[in-house]
């Protein structure tokens, strides 16, 4: 059997050619500023383990324009990355059924998102209403 | 009766005799509201250039022959319309992420060997009493199908191996052993049937990187699915098994 000449194209960028693809690349990407603001949280809890000055320090400090910039910036990449979660988070799971119909995914990733809108908010709220905020 | 108007139609040409690698070719095709890219490929090859190649057969988006990149997306050529790109120019290729063979056909070898591989049929759940250990035997009692016991796989069994999951997943792409959507995808079908006991015969390539864990949950190959199968759904629901499989879990819940 004679071997078969084929052309093989070249896959050069292929992560950003495709609106499908870019938004799997954000999504993953997002992941590592959302890691990097819980080493920014996991910091706060150690200087409250040194005391309440070094705490006070430490919040101070995040008023500094460069903290003030970098939080901007993960809060981008937190909504992005909980948006694209929430769109592929009904195909990781089991098909959900209410009366025997299969629910539809966009309502699965709007119910996700609402939830998240809401218990975000309702932090806020208790923050602010308990004073731990200011 | 509609005027007939002119539409370009540009299309990756590769004669793997003659041509080191592929290049454009534009034609002047006229075409009536009901005409497919698929027809506006065929007037070229009956009027203007009978070397072009392409593989159809259907027209009506059964056989799945037809899948071609159209301006960069991957469709069935058949159910795509020219009038939608009016006024053009419309771009065709291959299916990206395979070879070309010849002009807008591919090699689909690949997608043939990872069918295979994933023993596409029901594996009979009492000991095989075939005389041909390859030929599993059939369940000695027929097991009744309830509509409910169907929808949890028949969705998955609608696959029409048209390729173009495929050519949207940026996996098989990259990584060339990859089984890719559409075998995972038939794969899950059968391990979904109640009356199939494969996943034994199907767990080692399911459970490497070349089977479902292959997936980075893209997304794309739902999306482009001209049958409305889910197939990111399909091998995102096998990594649970798998998972369950891993641990130990699945032989536990295991009711069959």
């Amino acid at each position: 059997m004679s071997v078969l000449k084929t052309y093989r194209r070249p896959n050069n960028v292929w992560w950003w050619r495709k609106a499908a693809y870019r938004s799997f690349v954000l999504r993953e990407l997002s992941a590592f500023f959302i890691f990097a603001y819980a080493l920014v949280l996991l910091q706060g809890l150690y200087y409250m383990t040194r005391g309440e000055k070094d705490y006070e320090q430490w919040r101070i400090a995040l008023s500094h324009p460069a903290s003030l910039t970098f939080h901007a910036v993960v809060l981008i990449f937190v909504v992005i990355h909980s948006v694209t979660w929430f769109q592929v988070a009904p195909k990781t799971m089991p098909t959900l059924r209410w009366h025997g119909v299969p629910v539809p995914q966009a309502r699965i990733t709007l119910a996700g998102l609402t939830l998240a809108c809401v218990g975000n908010v309702a932090v806020l709220l208790i923050a602010a209403f308990w004073g731990g905020w200011q | 009766m509609t005027q007939p108007r002119m539409i370009q139609i540009e299309c990756l040409r590769y004669h793997p005799e003659t041509d080191s690698e592929p290049h454009w070719q534009t034609f002047d095709v006229p075409f009536t509201d009901d005409m497919s890219v698929l027809q506006g490929l065929q007037h070229i090859k009956d009027t203007l250039d009978g070397s072009i190649t392409f593989r159809w057969s259907c027209r009506m988006a059964i056989c799945g022959s037809c899948g071609m990149m159209i301006n960069g997306v991957p469709h069935l050529s058949c159910e795509t319309f020219l009038r939608d790109f009016y006024p053009g120019p419309v771009r065709v290729e291959a299916l990206e992420n395979m070879p070309i063979q010849r002009d807008l056909a591919v090699d689909q070898s690949r997608f043939l060997k990872a069918l295979q591989s994933i023993t596409p049929y029901i594996v009979a759940t009492q000991e095989s009493t075939s005389p041909t250990p390859a030929v599993p035997a059939a369940p000695a009692l027929a097991t009744n199908q309830s509509p409910a016991r169907m929808a949890a796989y028949y969705q998955y069994s609608q696959c029409i191996n048209c390729l173009l999951c495929y050519a949207a997943c940026p996996q098989v792409g990259l990584n060339e052993n990859f089984a890719g959507p559409a075998a995972l995808t038939l794969m899950h079908r059968y391990n979904n049937d109640p009356r199939d006991a494969g996943w034994a015969v199907r767990s080692e390539l399911a459970n490497s990187n070349d089977g479902v864990w292959g997936c980075t949950l893209v997304g794309y190959c739902s999306e482009v699915c001209p049958k409305g199968i889910d197939p990111a759904h399909a091998v995102n629901q096998n990594k649970i098994h798998s998972a369950f499989d891993y641990t130990g879990l699945k032989t536990l819940l295991e009711k069959k």
